[in-house]
């Protein structure tokens, strides 16, 4: 998987560092302050958005949620990502009460709709990283 | 807090052309629009004490430094500001602060862009914009989101929220293109002077559903400038000054990308830099009171969430009021007189003073055949970033 072309995580504290090695097991991770009780709704924290507090825990997400809003990119995607059009981006609101922005695959794109319901799946990238990405939730699963 | 309200006045402005400027570089286009100002305002560089440089990407290096060689402002203070897609609003904003504070009596401002030496057909690449802000640290990255992608989403919800099909959406959106279209055919200065219709709108390659080639503006080189003075000051230059009314930015949080109560039919930043700027001017119906304005159609939806925020439309009146015509030239409340950023394209650092430039010729009854009936109070709005968190600038001029 060495040739993987596009861009990958830049880590830069230790938090960041877990929350990647949670991806690569699959585990979509989470921040929760042990002192103020808030989920950290912001990307990864070295400290609580809410309190400043440096006590924070990650939890494990369900890794289910909603569609809030979604795009099909047609044309002119960033760079290392032609081969892909047309993809899809999206928002979604995980059931935890944080959002995530994400791509939205495995799918008809032609059936995506606001509100549909939604599960992380993985996209193991090269032999360190895996994406947290999405997928429409199979009926009655 | 005393506001800006009626201490500075705008006596002079330039615009070049936007558009290819494949022949003039940053400097040429600073000569013609600040000439232009200058010529305007019945001043020269020796005039001014002090000027303010709004610019985004252009390869000027120490940006500021050019001025004192190209507008022979030897040291003199000038500044670089830079504010995303609202720099120049913000360069606007901290001149007029300068003059309203006595220290300054003359200031020049001026906005600035060559997007099409970049290298690529779009904005700059992906590294370079997102360095600044989706991949800066401590930041989720989204690194295969594009600019039109961003404000599609905004698309999907307004539409999902107001329960209108994607061809209802999509044709209303449209109707805001041709009408801009239409106005820039009346604009000299414009990048696109050509009718377009609706149909060629619904049925343009998309870019990022549900937005198609012709929801989005073109990618443009241009500048303006504007000099500014104190009111007590401002009969001096001109018969006819234009002062400032309100002037407000507000930076967003970025909330939209994390708290899931964050309704992207709205961009919050809009709805408050508004609010500020009306409680600034005195201004209690917007939609009565504002005469016209200039606002930040980067993409078709934007203009039609700004009609929302700045309380020019009910929520989810968009459609009844563009279908009425309400926006259109000859409507109640005309928006880019110009043809906005639909028609000039989008110099980053240029765009902000462009929509100036235009209330102010409004203002002063010199817009030619765009011209609109009793031009009074006109509003621009500039927007910096994406919906789900943004700089708004929001500025008030008027007789």
């Amino acid at each position: 998987m060495s040739e993987y072309q596009k861009p990958l995580p830049i880590i830069e504290f230790q938090a960041q560092k877990e929350f990647w090695d949670g991806c690569k097991k699959h585990q979509l991770l989470i921040q929760k302050c042990r002192d103020c009780g808030e989920i950290n709704r912001r990307s990864v924290r070295m400290l609580c958005p809410n309190c400043l507090s440096g006590n924070l825990e990650f939890i494990q997400a369900s890794g289910k949620g909603k569609i809030y809003s979604f795009s099909t990119i047609m044309a002119y995607p960033p760079q290392g990502f032609q081969d892909d059009v047309p993809y899809v981006v999206a928002i979604i609101d995980l059931e935890e009460g944080t959002r995530f922005r994400s791509n939205i695959v495995d799918c008809d794109i032609d059936a995506l709709k606001c509100d549909m319901d939604v599960e992380v799946v993985w996209e193991d990238i090269t032999d360190e990283y895996a994406l947290p990405k999405f997928r429409p939730l199979k009926q009655g699963s | 807090m005393e506001g800006i309200k009626d201490k500075v006045a705008i006596v002079g402005m330039g615009c070049t052309k936007f558009g290819e400027n494949w022949n003039m570089s940053a400097g040429d286009m600073i000569i013609d629009a600040v000439s232009e100002a200058y010529e305007d305002a019945g001043i020269s560089s020796k005039d001014v004490q002090a000027a303010w440089i709004g610019s985004f990407w252009t390869n000027l290096p120490a940006p500021s430094m050019p001025l004192a060689t190209i507008l022979k402002m030897k040291y003199k203070p000038i500044t670089r500001i830079e504010n995303m897609c609202a720099t120049a609003s913000d360069a606007f904003r901290n001149a007029a602060y300068a003059v309203a504070s006595g220290v300054i009596d003359v200031a020049l401002v001026l906005g600035v862009e060559k997007l099409k030496d970049s290298g690529n057909s779009g904005l700059p690449t992906d590294d370079l914009a997102m360095g600044n802000v989706g991949t800066a640290p401590g930041t989720f990255r989204a690194r295969n989101f594009t600019a039109p992608g961003h404000f599609a989403m905004l698309a999907t919800s307004y539409f999902n929220k107001y329960g209108l099909s994607a061809e209802e959406g999509r044709t209303m959106l449209a109707k805001i293109m041709v009408k801009n279209h239409h106005n820039g055919t009346m604009s000299p200065k414009a990048h696109f002077r050509k009718e377009i219709t609706v149909e060629q709108v619904l049925k343009a390659p998309v870019i990022a559903w549900p937005l198609g080639l012709l929801d989005c503006c073109g990618v443009s080189d241009g500048c303006a400038a504007a000099v500014l003075v104190r009111k007590d000051m401002a009969k001096n230059f001109r018969p006819d000054p234009v002062y400032i009314k309100a002037m407000q930015i507000a930076v967003g949080p970025c909330e939209g990308y994390m708290n899931p109560k964050h309704d992207w039919t709205s961009v919050k930043e809009t709805y408050r830099a508004g609010q500020a700027a009306y409680e600034e001017a005195g201004i209690k119906n917007p939609r009565k009171e504002i005469s016209m304005a200039e606002v930040h159609d980067c993409f078709s939806i934007t203009e039609a969430a700004i009609y929302e925020d700045l309380q020019f439309s009910a929520r989810g009146g968009c459609k009844e009021d563009v279908d009425a015509g309400t926006f259109e030239l000859t409507g109640e409340l005309p928006v880019n007189m110009d043809g906005g950023l639909k028609c000039f394209g989008h110099p980053i650092g240029a765009t902000g003073l462009r929509m100036v430039y235009e209330v102010y010729k409004q203002i002063q009854g010199k817009a030619g055949p765009r011209q609109v009936k009793n031009a009074e109070l006109g509003l621009t709005h500039n927007l910096g970033g994406t919906p789900g968190g943004c700089t708004v600038s929001v500025i008030i001029v008027g007789p």
